[in-house]
């Protein structure tokens, strides 16, 4: 993808701190998480934020986007894992056999063989995506080990639309991806 | 912007060869001869990733449940605030400031949260960031202190390092964060480190543990700051990186499959499930504890 870099910069000087305009449902115990995200997003652009959530904390995602209200309820994101994962890759090999024939001659000849690779892959595991929960724009989970997850956020175009407000740049919105975290409930340490 | 990616690494173990032959006529039919394993690991380039770091708040929140007591001696004294003269020290201390504040205000030692409140505040004025930590805020810490609050103060703790953060990043300058971030990293791995003696798969170890992948987007979302104190620094962080790594190469656990899994619990909160527990072996934790060590007393001392 190419941008034009001057104006990516304006936008993002202009983005700043975009998740302390999200106006969310208070809720007992979230505190603001520093790995939030606030920038000026390509709209139709896909943007990855790859965070840390640890074992025994709640966590709430939610996108938002106060300078353009005709994206809200329009964002579509889903938590995806990078998982190993192994699978048999069968493959058939020629090896040499040596035999003795009816003459007690040895012989050497070529005999397949299977040979069989555990082969372990890195593969995306989607945790969640909106789109399976009518596109619901806040989203509360928590993890029973700590991981390393990713954050997509997809954001939309606007019909072709002219964007409504806010930045210089104008095919950029304003988007704030607002993480926020507690303690959750602890049921033991166990692995 | 950060940076891009593109890796493919290959490991190759071969389990077993086990091969047995007659005469040809009975080789009809293929037979396992070989067993290999070999791990594939991708990393696909993408200009749109953001790697974020987890502040020193939400560590020891989670540790809040681990029975470990409150250990001042761990703290960088505040007395030290005053003998850091360049930006380099006085960021990286605020960074191990604000770390012992966490886990000061996370154990309830209000004694210890004044002091390191005034010793950040000092240094925010020093480094021009004492606009993103308002009067307010100060003003709630007061009150919240005098009136043995620990959960507000827990909360305005993450408030302090969260407004310090996002100045710094509104104003560009990307070399004091990244300072900051890396003193706290560092502080807050020295404070767990200390909290009590190896013990095998204990909370705190796996906390320990846990610091690998933060340490991974930590590496990532420095790899683009301009100073060369920092930039050596960082270069030291490899020697944490090599150690937690022993893992990898030590363990056949490490090429299991990892199921996942989301459940709901009783609260209608998704659960992410599934997959291995990082772990920490006693030599990874004492060789974690020297290196650690080392790094964080030459930022206490200021070098």
């Amino acid at each position: 993808m190419v941008m034009p870099l001057i104006d990516f910069a304006q936008s993002q000087k202009e983005c700043y701190n975009t998740v302390s305009f999200c106006s969310t449902e208070r809720k007992e115990g979230f505190t603001k998480n520093m790995q939030s995200l606030s920038g000026a997003f390509e709209q139709g652009d896909t943007s990855i934020v790859q965070i840390i959530v640890y074992k025994n904390m709640e966590y709430r995602v939610s996108v938002c986007s106060p300078s353009n209200p005709e994206l809200e309820g329009k964002f579509q994101f889903k938590i995806a894992e990078d998982v190993k994962k192994g699978v048999w890759e069968e493959n058939t090999i020629y090896v040499d056999s040596t035999y003795e024939d009816e003459n007690f001659d040895e012989k050497t000849v070529k005999v397949p063989k299977l040979q069989r690779k555990r082969v372990y892959q890195t593969l995306e595991e989607i945790r969640y995506d909106n789109a399976d929960y009518e596109m619901s724009q806040e989203f509360v989970f928590t993890s029973n080990k700590t991981r390393k997850l990713k954050v997509k956020v997809y954001v939309p175009n606007s019909d072709g639309e002219e964007m409504s407000s806010g930045l210089s740049g104008s095919s950029y919105a304003c988007v704030g991806l607002l993480i926020e975290h507690q303690p959750g409930i602890v049921t033991g340490f166990n692995r | 912007m950060k940076s891009l990616f593109t890796n493919l690494f290959l490991i190759s173990f071969v389990f077993g060869v086990t091969s047995c032959s007659s005469s040809p006529d009975q080789n009809n039919s293929p037979e396992t001869v070989q067993e290999l394993t070999e791990e594939l690991v991708e990393e696909k380039s993408n200009d749109n990733i953001f790697y974020q770091v987890p502040t020193p708040n939400e560590l020891f929140a989670v540790l809040k449940n681990s029975n470990a007591d409150f250990n001042k001696e761990i703290l960088n004294d505040v007395s030290n605030s005053g003998k850091y003269l360049t930006k380099y020290s006085k960021a990286l201390n605020f960074g191990v400031y604000t770390a012992d504040l966490a886990y000061a205000t996370s154990q309830g030692s209000f004694e210890d949260a004044a002091s390191l409140f005034d010793a950040i505040k000092s240094l925010s004025k020093d480094l021009e960031i004492e606009n993103a930590i308002d009067q307010i805020i100060f003003k709630r810490l007061k009150f919240n202190l005098e009136n043995a609050n620990a959960d507000s103060l827990f909360y305005l703790s993450n408030e302090t390092y969260y407004n310090a953060f996002s100045y710094l990043e509104e104003n560009g300058r990307q070399d004091v964060l990244g300072m900051i971030v890396v003193g706290g990293w560092i502080e807050g791995l020295n404070i767990i480190l200390n909290l009590e003696p190896y013990i095998e798969d204990s909370e705190i170890c796996q906390r320990i543990a846990d610091q690998k992948l933060t340490l991974e987007n930590l590496l990532v979302f420095t790899s683009n700051v301009q100073n060369d104190k920092l930039v050596d620094l960082i270069s030291d962080l490899s020697k944490i990186e090599e150690v937690f790594n022993q893992e990898l190469e030590n363990s056949s656990d490490e090429l299991n499959d990892a199921e996942v899994s989301n459940l709901t619990n009783e609260d209608g909160v998704m659960v992410f499930g599934g997959g291995e527990s990082a772990s920490l072996s006693n030599s990874q934790f004492d060789q974690l504890k020297s290196i650690v060590m080392d790094l964080r007393t030459s930022i206490i001392e200021g070098n």
